[in-house]
């Protein structure tokens, strides 16, 4: 070979270097670590009277001197509701962050009733709302920025509404309970947690776990959500005016998607027919249920776990738009037949449901 | 003493028979081995204000072996080789602290007289850019007086030459032709670095894959084509994960050697690319994304002028090598800075961990990583930052200059590696780092010079790393190292050397250290500031009976300063004993 020919392989090796790397820079801006952070624009909002029921949003929008990691916390200074917006970036958009209404619904519980457990306001009220935005990472800084804005409008709740009791039970549904003693399941207008009226499911059984269930056929075929998607929210009423609750109660939520069986054609059994054990059925557990008073719960389809996983010829393609029927049981330790629950001869199971209600995205209470 | 010269004996006798039977088995069974004495006693200096009652003040640590290697030749071009360790540690007694292990197996021999193959454990190295085991700090801080400790480090590492130990096949064969080319070489090979193994009882990692193959074209006596390809994968259904790696490496080279009377004028070009990236099958449609991707290239040139009688060598060269090349088999450093040192890993009444210093790097086998890694390791920045991946460290443009004189009775040997780089693109900011390095060693052999029949000699080594980038107060950094080494050696008396040396070594400035998820993308920064100096003090004396028979007393005096809160002082002495016997 020439050395000529050598020459040009090395121009043409090295030429061809200099049109390889195409990037600049490689990792994150230094600046982004190690500077001190400034406001280059402090926050605002596109609206501070929002009306959510007529489809109002609000829009935020900030810039900062570096990218930063921040949190936009809205409270309810009524309902002491809070929402929070997280991001990472210097600059902050009304059409990357807008509040577009979510936690902020007519409530549908009662308004003597307040729910057990860590929410006590679920929802935003029309209410003046404290706006602050905090920078997470920066420890050294204490820089952060309030705003205020006031709901003037809720928006309502949008769900396929399983059952509420107010007009009795569901269409076609059928329920069933052992024959034990101080058995409840009714109608009840006591104390609902929506409306007038609730479903009490409850009662002394000795030698069985379940004290008894509701069925409810259902048509939801024009869902399009995925499963992670699509949620169950209902309330449980649970304990006595002492204050106490059986053992080791729970409800156990059975979803089929049995599409060749019909609801309820064979009557001599005690509940639908199509919860057997070679179906696609699946189940969620709330277990124990042991608090007094309401509690609102939102489980997603995809957390219900394969019942007939075992079962040969069952096959499982879950998918919201084919359930049929959804069963809701009670079940406690039976005192008689566990050596475990001594104390439920002589306390009454009680895990009442009101206000059963699918939702799309969110569940009701994140909403 | 007592104890360790008994030994000696009595495993220099075990080998003198074994090698005695091989001459009287016709050489079908044969054997060779290495035999090792150690011992150590370390003690902790402690500083008058602050005594520390908890930390140990002193530890003796040491261990007997023998490596028997078993050569079994059944017929002829085929052997079977076998490495048997016994492993004594003092302190010992009636099997306990005995250890037997099977270090080495291999097969190998010559396929009718045409295919060479190697099965087992085998040690590869192909090209400095797709497998390579780059000596790194090892070539930085090895005085001539601590290669008894090189000699350890090296062996229980299996770092031969610039090989990786692997365990797989290699198959070897080559046409030669009477025109046109003259041969056509060719080298295949297929290694498992790395087998499954499970992180909990339901994940399970795969099986990693080293496989290559050369191709070497000799057209005449001057020009040689050579065209390699390394590939690191993982087989995904070996494992329970769905990520699995693919780095395939493509390098090619042309060597031209021009003859001038007593010397050669070599010109060499290296150039290609790398791929890697991680196959994800975790989609539930069964389609496979590839995630991290990155692609680089390299280039190197280097122009080299030696005399045959390798007296004088000089080596000028240009390398770029591109931010995104990657390249598990040659980037894979043998230092693992994750790992703890060996001796007192906590101090300071066990309140600080001790972090990796110039005396472990000298003396510490087990921070040496015999395995692939096929993100970049970590590095630390004090002790190498120019070329801590060898030379295909990514994102580094620069020229570079090399160079070895030697008198032709051996008299003064002088050694130069230099270097100034810069990055191709910056990390985190558009300033670029700049690098300048310069390693020079110098030996005088006083008794070459004056015709002693007893060795003198003096030998030192200064060797400095800079490194600079400008910008802002948040981007700008600057750091400097440099360490400085000087040896002498005294024959008194037949084969016994007196050995004294100092070695220091500082570091100042600041530098970012790069934090890199597990799939090697740069994620942030962390900013240290050095102000460190290390010290060794060695005296010492070597009866060296051959080259590769030796015993060596040592006392080394060793600690670090760091002038920082964040860490504390450490001293140690070391009382350093070796009987080294290779056959």
């Amino acid at each position: 070979m020439k050395k000529s020919n050598i020459f040009l392989i090395i121009v043409a090796c090295i030429l061809s270097v200099y049109s390889c790397t195409k990037e600049t820079t490689e990792g994150p801006n230094l600046e982004d670590f190690y500077a001190d952070l400034t406001i280059i624009d402090s926050l605002s909002l596109t609206n501070y009277n929002p009306n959510f029921g007529l489809e109002d949003t609000v829009g935020f929008s900030a810039q900062f001197s570096k990218s930063v990691s921040w949190v936009i916390t809205i409270t309810g200074t009524n309902s002491n509701k809070s929402i929070e917006f997280y991001g990472t970036d210097s600059l902050i958009t009304p059409q990357e962050i807008s509040w577009f209404g979510d936690g902020a619904y007519n409530s549908p519980f009662n308004n003597d009733i307040s729910l057990t457990g860590e929410l006590s306001s679920p929802f935003f009220e029309e209410e003046m709302c404290l706006v602050e935005l905090t920078f997470e990472d920066e420890e050294n800084s204490n820089i952060s920025m309030v705003d205020s804005l006031t709901i003037e409008g809720l928006k309502q709740i949008e769900g396929i509404l399983v059952a509420d009791f107010e007009e009795g039970l569901p269409n076609n549904s059928c329920t069933w309970e052992q024959a034990g003693g101080s058995m409840t399941f009714d109608i009840a207008n006591d104390e609902a947690l929506e409306s007038g009226s609730y479903y009490k499911m409850g009662g002394i059984v000795g030698w069985d776990w379940v004290l008894g269930a509701i069925d409810i056929p259902l048509d939801i075929s024009d869902v399009t959500s995925n499963p992670n998607d699509f949620f169950l929210n209902l309330g449980i009423l649970s304990g006595d005016v002492q204050g106490n609750f059986a053992d080791n109660q729970f409800i156990n939520i059975m979803i089929s998607e049995e599409q060749n069986t019909p609801f309820n054609d064979d009557l001599s059994n005690n509940l639908s027919d199509v919860f057997a054990s070679n179906m696609e059925v699946y189940q969620y557990k709330i277990q124990p249920v042991d608090w007094v008073g309401w509690q609102y719960k939102g489980i997603a389809y995809s957390e219900f776990e394969e019942k007939n996983v075992d079962v040969p010829g069952v096959t499982y393609s879950r998918n919201p738009n084919n359930i049929t029927a959804i069963r809701i049981q009670c079940q406690a330790c039976p005192w008689n037949a566990s050596t475990a629950c001594p104390n439920n001869e002589n306390i009454a199971v009680r895990t009442d449901v009101d206000y059963i209600i699918f939702t799309e995205n969110t569940s009701i209470l994140n909403q | 003493m007592t104890i360790n010269n008994h030994i000696y004996k009595f495993l220099f006798f075990i080998l003198y028979c074994i090698s005695f039977n091989a001459s009287s088995q016709e050489e079908k069974v044969w054997f060779d081995g290495m035999a090792r004495s150690l011992f150590t006693r370390d003690v902790l200096v402690e500083d008058e204000d602050s005594e520390d009652t908890v930390t140990p003040k002193n530890v003796s640590n040491g261990y007997n072996l023998l490596d028997l290697n078993t050569h079994v030749n059944p017929i002829e071009d085929f052997e079977i080789f076998a490495q048997l360790r016994l492993r004594n540690t003092f302190g010992g007694f009636f099997g306990s602290g005995t250890t037997i292990n099977v270090r080495q197996l291999r097969a190998s021999g010559v396929i009718n007289n045409k295919v060479k193959f190697n099965l087992g454990d085998i040690f590869l190295n192909q090209t400095k850019f797709t497998l390579h085991n780059y000596e790194g700090e090892m070539g930085l801080f090895y005085n001539e007086n601590f290669n008894s400790y090189r000699d350890i480090v090296c062996y229980e590492n299996f770092y031969l030459e610039d090989r990786w130990r692997l365990q797989g096949l290699q198959l070897d064969f080559s046409f030669e032709f009477d025109r046109f080319i003259r041969s056509l070489e060719y080298d295949f090979f297929i290694t498992r670095p790395r087998g499954s193994f499970s992180i909990s009882d339901t994940y399970y990692l795969s099986d990693q894959i080293l496989s290559g193959g050369s191709m070497i074209i000799v057209p005449n006596n001057s020009i040689k084509v050579s065209m390699n390809y390394v590939n690191t994968f993982e087989i995904p259904t070996t494992g329970t994960t769905n990520i699995s790696l693919r780095n395939p490496v493509y390098h090619w080279s042309i060597n031209h050697n021009l003859h001038i009377k007593e010397s050669v004028i070599n010109q060499v070009v290296e150039v290609g690319f790398s791929n890697r990236f991680w196959q994800d099958g975790s989609d539930l449609n069964g389609e496979i994304e590839h995630i991290h991707n990155s692609e680089g290239m390299f280039l190197d040139y280097s122009g080299n002028y030696y005399n045959k009688d390798s007296t004088f060598n000089m080596s000028l060269g240009y390398r770029y090598i591109d931010p995104n090349f990657r390249s598990t088999a040659a980037q894979t450093k043998r230092i693992n800075y994750n790992s703890p040192v060996t001796l007192y890993p906590d101090y300071n009444s066990l309140s600080s961990n001790r972090q990796i210093s110039l005396f472990d790097l000298i003396s510490d086998e087990n921070i040496y990583n015999q395995e692939l890694s096929t993100t970049l390791m970590g590095i630390n920045p004090a002790y190498s930052n120019i070329l801590p991946y060898g030379d295909a460290t990514p994102n580094r443009n620069g020229f570079f200059l090399k160079g070895l004189y030697s008198s032709p009775n051996k008299t003064i040997i002088c050694k130069l590696n230099s270097g100034v780089y810069s990055e191709v693109i910056g990390q985190g900011t558009d300033e670029l780092r700049s690098f300048s390095m310069l390693q020079s060693g110098l030996k005088f052999n006083f008794h070459k010079l004056y015709g002693w029949s007893k060795k003198v000699s003096v030998s030192a080594l200064y060797s400095e790393e800079n490194t600079n980038r400008g910008g802002s107060e948040i981007e700008s950094l600057n750091l400097k190292s440099r360490q400085l080494g000087l040896d002498v050696n005294l024959e008194f008396a037949n084969q016994f050397i007196a050995q004294m040396g100092l070695k220091s070594f500082s570091a100042t400035g600041n530098e970012y250290l790069n934090q890199r998820n597990i799939y090697g993308v740069l994620e942030g920064y962390d900013s240290v500031d050095y102000n460190q100096k290390d010290m060794v003090v060695n005296t010492g004396l070597l009866y060296q009976l051959k080259e590769n028979v030796y015993a060596n007393l040592q006392y080394n005096i060793w600690g670090s300063d760091f002038d920082s809160e964040l860490n504390q002082d450490f001293n140690f002495n070391r009382i350093f004993f070796v009987l080294s016997v290779k056959l």
